[in-house]
């Protein structure tokens, strides 16, 4: 039980900095505009209207997806490269063949015009 | 200093999972090269990827047939493993042929679905032979997302999305309790191979652990989500529905069959320890996918549906394999799934013949005078419904009949019992569509089978694999006997 104090301690704290945090907040803010401090985006500029009023093409989704996608395959790349030559022949072919499938995805999804923005 | 690398000659034993898996790939970019493939060249191209992983299986099969680890332990070969690939090639090769006529019939693009079916294959045979939980997971994930795709291709329906999304959801959240459970096994067990983890639980006080049993209760309760036991069956009914066809057979028969094979893997390799306590769980399980799939399907009016809560009711009589994983209980649960995935495959072609876009075709109604108009459809399906029910001439007997008397010998009469009365009531749900196709007389919205060449020939298949498993059972139950991974 005793290894699971600082588990608890840790915690607690967080709980306290959180509480703090918004009390502060509350304390501390202003509030002479009380209609600014309800927009999605508080930056000073009065917004033209609400996102949920427009319908927003699919696309943004589908770039956001493959975005995510072919950033993972550059994180997969940066510790192969620092043990390249640890890993030898061997990785190098891993590699390859990582990437060949990443790029036969590649070339679907080009060619299927998940890439084309007209 | 010994190489921490895998020697090019032990990646041969993976050539059928290779093989079908880089043909899928190859598939989806021929599919959007140029114009496309057409309809009938991505799918022979499909069935021909099955058919190179089967010759790399055959090959694999004589090289390293006699059960061998390799890749750091991770990867097995024995003769468990070859009979359920070679089980799912069936079912992967019988799903390309159902499918033919709806990827034609929805203007799909074919390279795409069948690169789809070619994947979900692949992480099946990963299934098969995966020797470590991690392996096993990545494998199941393989198999899983490609079939969320899958069950939601319908797009313009609303029912396929709501399949594809529910699948989608509940999928995700069993596979976040099974990868809960394999961290906690591997927390109290310190292992994640199989053969090191039965060791380390055989360990005197190991098996005392309340880590270890949280951990495989939530490894086990993942993985009966997938092969759709009660109470992890909620999903079934709404992806079987709503699932195109094909994709429905395909989750039915092929990731049903193979999720077991899993299953009983982890569970009787991994944890023969423990087994009289999973037993005991698996028992309860088992009698709930039984009551409650054949008292669900009583009431269903879509044959679809119907074939849903089936599904349920069968994970249950497999399950008592498991539960009597003696000599007998763990080949019978092989037969039983062998004879299912026939039967199941051949039940789905039938209601694919009836089927129109707009899902038309589903009730039982639709089924009138169908003894009549297409008197072959009619008899197959009786046999697959008879095989369903557990009635002689068929595999779906003996299949039942060996489980039964498992679970006796085993000391689970009172189980035994149940499945044979659950068995009982399933007639009346089942027969009920026998009675629709021999004593009703077609109307004129009835819609007429279609003439469909190679979806008949996938029916007589399954026909004849049925029949010749109920008539001559004793070379399957030989095999079956073979490959079984049994309690010591």
């Amino acid at each position: 039980m005793e290894s699971y104090v600082p588990i608890l301690v840790s915690a607690l704290l967080t709980a306290l900095i959180v509480l703090g945090l918004l009390l502060a907040a509350r304390l501390m803010r202003h509030r002479d505009s009380p209609l600014t401090d309800r927009e999605p985006y508080e930056c000073g500029n009065e917004p033209e209207s609400y996102a949920h009023d427009h319908r927003f093409s699919v696309r943004y989704y589908m770039i956001a997806v493959l975005f995510v996608i072919f950033d993972v395959e550059t994180i997969f790349l940066f510790p192969w490269a620092v043990l390249l030559d640890k890993l030898a022949l061997f990785g190098l072919i891993e590699m390859v063949v990582f990437l060949a499938i990443l790029v036969a995805g590649y070339v679907f999804v080009w060619r299927r015009g998940a890439l084309d923005w007209a | 200093m010994s190489s921490p690398f895998p020697a090019p000659a032990e990646l041969l034993a993976l050539a059928p999972e290779i093989a079908l898996g880089l043909l899928g790939c190859l598939l989806l970019v021929v599919g959007v090269l140029g114009r496309g493939a057409s309809h009938r060249l991505a799918a022979g191209l499909a069935l021909g990827a099955v058919g190179v992983s089967a010759v790399a299986l055959w090959a694999v099969a004589g090289e390293f047939g006699g059960g061998r680890l390799v890749l750091a332990a991770s990867f097995v070969l024995d003769r468990y493993a070859l009979f359920w690939k070679a089980l799912v090639l069936v079912a992967t090769a019988l799903a390309v042929v159902v499918s033919q006529r709806f990827v034609e019939e929805g203007r799909y693009r074919p390279g795409e679905y069948y690169a789809l079916l070619l994947l979900a294959g692949t992480g099946m045979l990963l299934m098969a032979s995966g020797h470590n939980l991690l392996v096993l997971w990545i494998s199941l994930e393989l198999m899983a997302l490609a079939s969320y795709v899958l069950a939601g291709y319908f797009r313009e329906e609303r029912r396929s999305q709501e399949a594809g999304l529910k699948y989608f959801v509940l999928g995700a959240v069993s596979s976040g309790i099974l990868l809960y459970g394999i961290s906690l096994v591997y927390g109290s067990l310190g292992t994640l191979r199989l053969d090191e983890m039965a060791a380390a639980a055989a360990a005197p006080g190991a098996a005392d652990s309340r880590l270890l049993a949280a951990g495989w209760i939530l490894l086990l309760s993942g993985l009966l989500f997938k092969v759709a036991a009660a109470p992890f069956h909620v999903w079934t009914p709404d992806v079987y529905t709503g699932a195109p066809t094909p994709v429905t057979a395909f989750l039915a028969a092929g990731s049903k069959a193979i999720s077991f094979a899993l299953l009983a893997r982890v569970f009787v390799q991994g944890l023969p320890a423990l087994a009289a306590e999973w037993q005991l769980l698996l028992a309860v399980v088992s009698a709930l996918s039984m009551v409650w799939g054949n008292v669900a399907a009583l009431t269903q009016r879509n044959v679809k549906r119907m074939l849903a809560y089936s599904s349920i009711a069968h994970a249950g009589y497999a399950l008592l394999g498991l539960v009597a994983a003696n000599r007998v209980g763990s080949w019978a649960l092989l037969f039983y799934l062998l004879s299912y995935v026939f039967v199941t495959f051949g039940t789905f072609a039938v209601v694919i013949l009836l089927e129109r876009r707009e899902y038309a075709g589903e009730t039982y109604q639709d089924y009138a005078g169908l003894a009549r108009r297409a008197p072959f459809l009619a008899a197959a399906l009786l046999v697959f419904l008879l095989a369903l029910t557990g009635i002689p001439p068929t595999g779906g007997f003996v299949g039942k009949l060996y489980l039964f008397a498992a679970a006796v010998q085993a000391g689970w009469a009172w189980l035994a019992v149940l499945g044979v009365l659950t068995s009982a009531l399933s007639l009346y749900y089942y027969f009920r569509l026998v009675v629709w196709m021999y004593q009703q007389e077609a109307t004129e919205t009835t819609p007429t089978p279609l003439a469909a060449p190679s979806l008949v020939g996938a029916i007589a298949l399954c026909l004849l694999a049925t029949l010749a498993l109920g008539i001559v059972p004793g070379p399957f139950v030989a095999l079956a006997q073979a490959a079984a991974l049994s309690v010591p």
